[in-house]
């Protein structure tokens, strides 16, 4: 994880509260409080004791604070110790370590088997009969 | 540095409160309310009333600005809004529009 002070770079300290809204195609560290949406281009770490009330949106993720909300990410999120998240995570690659505390759903973007996806495959069929039948 | 910094590249349309001081280098729109130093670097656009110790502003402010200590507009600086501290420094270069009240 590397944290570097480019320009587009923000950090938010930790006797430091934003009420509102924050996007940026930078990266930026949570040490604070956020209650407001957080979309960001860049990579989120919510460090610990850091919060973030809303739905989070990022390249990356990194928590080891809170999170109340869904998380959606195009790259990958980790779940470090001591994180905590309520929501569901949308995300190419997840990492829940030991000791995140995690309630709601995870989608990762698998490649499911051709059986899966084919709308001829066993289980679109069995969707079908279901629906047929209901 | 500062413990808290919104980069060049961030925007927060909200209420920014802090204990600490705060670096402004991207957009604010809302409020910044500090206890500590507020610095508005160049570069930085902020259309927020804002308060602090001491208001440093090097880039565009419109808004109000409180200070306990001082307030500082530096050269290059634009500031549009009404100041109120009892020490104001307006550096050779800086356009200031607004109303001051210096507790005199």
């Amino acid at each position: 994880m590397k944290q570097g002070s480019t320009a587009s770079s923000g950090s938010i300290g930790r006797s430091t509260r934003v009420v509102g809204r924050i996007t940026g195609d930078g990266d930026l560290v949570v040490e604070g409080r956020i209650e407001g949406d957080v979309t960001l281009g860049g990579h989120l770490h919510v460090a610990a004791g850091g919060v973030v009330a809303a739905p989070v949106s990022a390249a990356d993720v990194t928590l080891e604070g809170t999170i109340d909300g869904d998380l959606v990410a195009s790259g990958s999120v980790v779940l470090r110790e001591g994180a905590r998240l309520r929501g569901a995570i949308r995300a190419g690659k997840v990492g829940l370590e030991d000791g995140a505390r995690f309630s709601g759903k995870i989608e990762m973007d698998v490649e499911l088997p051709r059986e899966l996806t084919s709308p001829s495959g066993p289980a679109a069929q069995a969707k079908t009969n279901t629906r047929n039948k209901g | 540095m500062a413990s808290t910094v919104i980069g060049a590249g961030i925007t927060v349309e909200g209420e920014i409160v802090t204990d600490e001081d705060i670096s402004i280098q991207g957009v604010v729109r809302g409020k910044i309310d500090a206890k500590d130093a507020v610095s508005i670097e160049q570069g930085a656009t902020v259309e927020a009333d804002v308060s602090g110790s001491e208001v440093q502003v090097g880039g565009h402010l419109t808004g109000n600005v409180r200070a306990t200590d001082r307030v500082v507009i530096a050269t290059g600086a634009r500031v549009i809004g009404d100041v109120k501290s009892a020490r104001f420094t307006i550096q050779d270069g800086a356009q200031f529009k607004g109303h001051v009240d210096m507790d005199v």
